[in-house]
């Protein structure tokens, strides 16, 4: 199956994630950040702040993606 | 009717879910990162030509082959390096929707039924390329043109698989191509048929073009088949009859 086994006994063991929400948060938060900075590009000009906005935007989305195991 | 197996695995699927996992907000990042690419493809269109506009029927010829390729040849095929994406389709999105029950219940089953968000950035990755390339030989509002149409692909592709596992068709059967596609999609669900025919998950084209549909029509019959089930072949084995096929995939 795609997804992972959980044990959600007590005392169970820590949940493990499989390796493609992994692989797929790291690449998701990469090409949301470079959309991010171009769609941004084409509305105002990019400044410091656009570009941590996009960063933040983009390991939030990253991150869900792992703590979702999508 | 959906029997103990295909209960039993959908239990165990739900139960796999992680907490945290939310299907409309997997279904926002697609439609958000498709539609910003979109947008921003959009924008460096300037006066295009009538050749260059030809781009976009030709991307969609390709994108409903390639589309047809990668279903017949790596979501139903055990290929080394893309044995995930094989689990992910033949041995899972085929266990929980089949023929008899096609149809997702909550928002959290939408995590079998839309892709991850990453494979849209992928096919994203892959339009890219191709528009760079053909910026290089002819000119970059076919390229942009080529992109824009791309994601506009993903995403009809994302939608229209979602409109075969909705349960509910009081309106989608009245719409011309998605009750096509509906039930030419949820007749692949049979296991009988499922490695070989009825590929195409927007437009039957490339299932027309290259003999893999369950239909025996021309194309513009496949195009606009809806649910009549008085074309489909003869002999091909566990095939819906208008009898077999979900009451709501049958028509009247």
């Amino acid at each position: 199956m795609a997804i992972t086994i959980r044990d959600t006994k007590p005392g169970a063991a820590p949940i493990k994630r499989n390796i493609a929400s992994l692989v797929g948060g790291v690449v998701i938060a990469v090409g949301c950040f470079i959309l991010c900075l171009l769609v941004a590009s084409e509305l105002t000009a990019v400044t410091w702040p656009v570009v941590l906005g996009a960063a933040v935007m983009a390991l939030a989305v990253g991150a869900w993606i792992r703590v979702a195991d999508l | 009717m959906m029997n103990p197996r295909q209960a039993a695995f959908r239990a165990a699927y739900r139960a796999q879910i992680a907490p945290a996992y939310d299907g409309l907000i997997h279904v926002a990042l697609i439609y958000l990162i498709g539609g910003a690419t979109l947008w921003y493809a959009a924008q460096h269109i300037h006066a295009a030509s009538w050749t260059e506009w030809l781009t976009v029927p030709a991307t969609i010829l390709f994108a409903n082959v390639f589309e047809w390729f990668l279903h017949a040849q790596v979501m139903h095929r055990p290929r080394p390096g893309f044995m995930g994406i094989y689990k992910r389709h033949t041995l899972a999105h085929h266990q929980f929707f089949t023929d008899h029950e096609p149809f997702h219940d909550t928002t959290r089953d939408f995590r079998i039924v839309f892709f991850p968000p990453y494979a849209l950035i992928a096919f994203l990755v892959m339009a890219s390329a191709g528009g760079y390339a053909l910026s290089l030989v002819w000119s970059s509002n076919a390229a942009w043109l080529l992109l824009a149409t791309a994601a506009g692909m993903y995403m009809n592709y994302e939608f229209f698989h979602w409109c075969c596992h909705v349960r509910d068709d009081r309106v989608l059967r009245h719409l011309p191509f998605i009750n096509t596609i509906r039930r030419h999609h949820i007749a692949h669900h049979d296991t009988s048929i499922m490695m070989n025919r009825n590929m195409n998950l927007t437009y039957p084209f490339a299932d027309w073009l290259f003999g893999t549909s369950d239909l025996d029509r021309g194309l513009l019959g496949h195009l606009f088949n809806g649910y009549d089930t008085r074309f489909i072949r003869r002999g091909l084995r566990g095939v819906p009859s208008t009898a077999s096929v979900p009451a709501s995939a049958a028509g009247d």
